[in-house]
């Protein structure tokens, strides 16, 4: 790769110059690319380097008002703190077992539904149903709140209103039964993603090669078993890839999820809090600078480490879609 | 040869009656899960307010009224505003950040760049590592003093690493290195052989992550909940959620006293909805194409 640079127009007698072929020389000939990658340098900077400085504050009584270098020492009293809640442990849990959950049946709805839209008949009829599946992915998840609140709102929503009349049954107040909630968050997460991972895994189908399938063909293959010793075989190494992926994403939440679709409500905290919203709260809504950033600096660094087990071992399964 | 094959693939299709279930089985759940929502939210947006009330959201409107349209769009500066504020920031978001992002991955997408590998590194050890949301709190409010300013609501949404590597295989992809050659020899600088020729070669995965920044400044919610008080500065996303939480919110108006009686809450809020995300799923169709080969390309490493 590195000779490739010599392939460029040398304009001068080699020999003459060689000593200046480093730094000096590369920033000079190729100013005006390395300009060009400035803003973004800077920007990463700012909202990328600067916080993970800021991570330190979880080790201070962070006054914001001192700064952190104002700011007195505080050794693990934040995370003492914070490790000693109830809520710690059940936050975990909660963010964990949610993304296990919408990774697994996320994948597996999504891999029907391609193999299903791939089998079908006509073009046209792939297209529209394809059209119309990724059309919650556009949504917003404050959208996606008043769609669900028109269903479970107690009074006006057309669970209680139409669906538990016909069925003769009483109105339940949604927003304050936990136990229907995990069923919800699922459907909510699953209902917003599916279109979207489909259409991923679908076109990952479009790369099979035909030639397979008329062996197939040629050799009395009944669809099923094309599918089962053709199709599969060939998709499981993307489905694994995703899967990896997003597996390194599970100590991150979706906040807009978590915190629109159960409108906030603290009767449900107990089933829906993750550590995502559990932040947010302690450092907007009541204002614990100590609490949010110990909790925060525990999800940063347990998910760094999920982060890079996951990209461990996706580089195992296909080089090509690692990032280090 | 090639007849042949073509008649083999015909051959190996389905049965119709297998192809009829899948497409009704899709029709079914589709149709409940995907249009039914979004038809009883139009349905809603048309009801007569009263009726709401009285019988709950329905797809059908018994009572067929304009009013919380009329109101949305005449007579709530508040919400007319909000909108504004939103197509502000997605139009300015979208272009900075996708001009940025095109020249960074321009750069580190060409292989005779020395230190391509190290300004890679620099924009993906953010995948790792991450300061989360405390120290970004105070990054904004604090060292930039940005609350309560519309450059909050632009800002942090700039530059997406993810986007970045989608840009960097399409410029290593679509962008033959003989044709900069080429240029280079007829003269052209970088500057323009980046703008004249590579981002128009580069055009479906400059559409993805454009349609992709845009979907995600016009969806946000999160930048207002954390930066802004001002009413006068929330976008419509989180002007939705305020009215949510807080129906009054509505009617805390400057003819508040004027309106708060006659108020349509109910309808009002799903014609806003309506109305905050119409221009997205307008737009969708007509962005399909680029979307879902950006989609597939840029899931691969260049």
């Amino acid at each position: 790769m590195m000779d490739r640079r010599c392939g460029q127009p040398e304009t001068r007698p080699a020999g003459l110059r060689k000593r200046r072929n480093g730094f000096f020389r590369e920033m000079a000939g190729n100013r005006v690319l390395y300009l060009m990658m400035v803003p973004t340098i800077l920007f990463l900077i700012i909202n990328n380097y600067l916080p993970m400085l800021g991570l330190s504050i979880a080790f201070l009584d962070f006054r914001p008002a001192k700064g952190i270098f104002g700011s007195k020492f505080a050794g693990f009293e934040n995370f003492k703190y914070f490790f000693s809640t109830p809520d710690f442990i059940n936050i975990t849990k909660n963010t964990v077992l949610y993304n296990a959950a919408y990774i697994l049946l996320d994948i597996a709805l999504a891999a029907i539904c391609a193999i299903a839209l791939n089998e079908m008949r006509r073009k046209a009829a792939k297209k529209i149903f394809q059209s119309f599946m990724l059309m919650p992915f556009f949504l917003s998840w404050v959208v996606v709140n008043y769609i669900f609140f028109s269903f479970l709102s107690m009074d006006r929503g057309f669970l209680n209103n139409t669906v538990m009349t016909w069925l003769g049954r009483d109105p339940v107040a949604w927003y304050r039964e936990t136990k229907y909630w995990p069923f919800i968050l699922i459907f909510a997460q699953v209902w917003r993603y599916t279109g979207y991972n489909t259409v991923l895994l679908y076109s990952g189908l479009m790369g099979i090669d035909e030639q397979l399938y008329e062996a197939a063909v040629i050799d009395g293959a009944s669809k099923i078993k094309q599918i089962r010793y053709i199709t599969l075989p060939l998709l499981s190494p993307v489905m694994i890839a995703m899967f990896l992926m997003l597996v390194g994403r599970i100590f991150y939440a979706d906040f807009g999820l978590h915190y629109q679709v159960t409108n906030n409500s603290g009767a449900l905290y107990p089933v829906t809090d993750v550590l995502d919203t559990y932040v947010y709260r302690a450092l907007r809504q009541m204002n614990n600078i100590s609490m949010a950033s110990a909790a925060g600096f525990y999800q940063a660094v347990v998910g760094m480490l999920i982060v890079v087990f996951a990209n461990q071992a996706v580089r195992r399964v296909d080089p090509e879609k690692s990032l280090f | 040869m090639k007849g042949k094959q073509v008649k083999l693939s015909e051959i190996n299709q389905i049965s119709r009656p297998a192809d009829m279930i899948i497409k009704l089985v899709f029709t079914a759940v589709v149709g409940a899960t995907c249009i039914y929502p979004l038809l009883m939210v139009i349905g809603s947006s048309l009801t007569d307010n009263m009726e709401i009330l009285r019988h709950g959201y329905n797809i059908v409107p018994r009572v067929v009224s304009f009013e919380a349209y009329k109101y949305v769009l005449f007579k709530s500066g508040k919400l007319l505003r909000s909108y504004g504020v939103t197509i502000l920031t997605t139009a300015v978001g979208t272009f900075l950040g996708v001009l940025m992002m095109s020249m960074y991955a321009y750069p580190i997408s060409r292989k005779d760049l020395k230190y391509r590998k190290f300004f890679s590194l620099f924009a993906y050890v953010t995948f790792v590592f991450s300061g989360g949301l405390v120290p970004f709190y105070f990054v904004y409010s604090r060292l930039l003093d940005l609350t309560n300013n519309l450059w909050v609501m632009i800002m942090p949404y700039l530059v997406d690493v993810w986007y970045i590597v989608i840009l960097r295989t399409f410029f290593a992809g679509a962008v033959p290195p003989d044709i900069i050659q080429a240029a280079k020899i007829d003269g052209a600088g970088e500057l323009r052989i980046f703008f004249s020729i590579v981002t128009r070669m580069a055009i479906p995965g400059i559409a993805t992550v454009a349609l992709f920044t845009t979907l995600k400044y016009w969806n946000d919610f999160q930048l207002p909940l954390y930066f802004i008080e001002d009413s006068k500065k929330f976008n419509i996303q989180y002007m939705l959620y305020r009215i949510m939480a807080n129906m009054e919110f509505l009617a805390q108006d400057t003819h508040s006293v004027r309106l708060s009686g006659i108020l349509p809450v109910e309808s009002a809020r799903m014609a806003m909805c309506v109305l905050g995300t119409g221009p997205m799923l307008i737009a969708y169709p007509f962005f399909q194409k680029y979307f879902i080969k950006g989609l597939t390309m840029g899931a691969v490493k260049g």
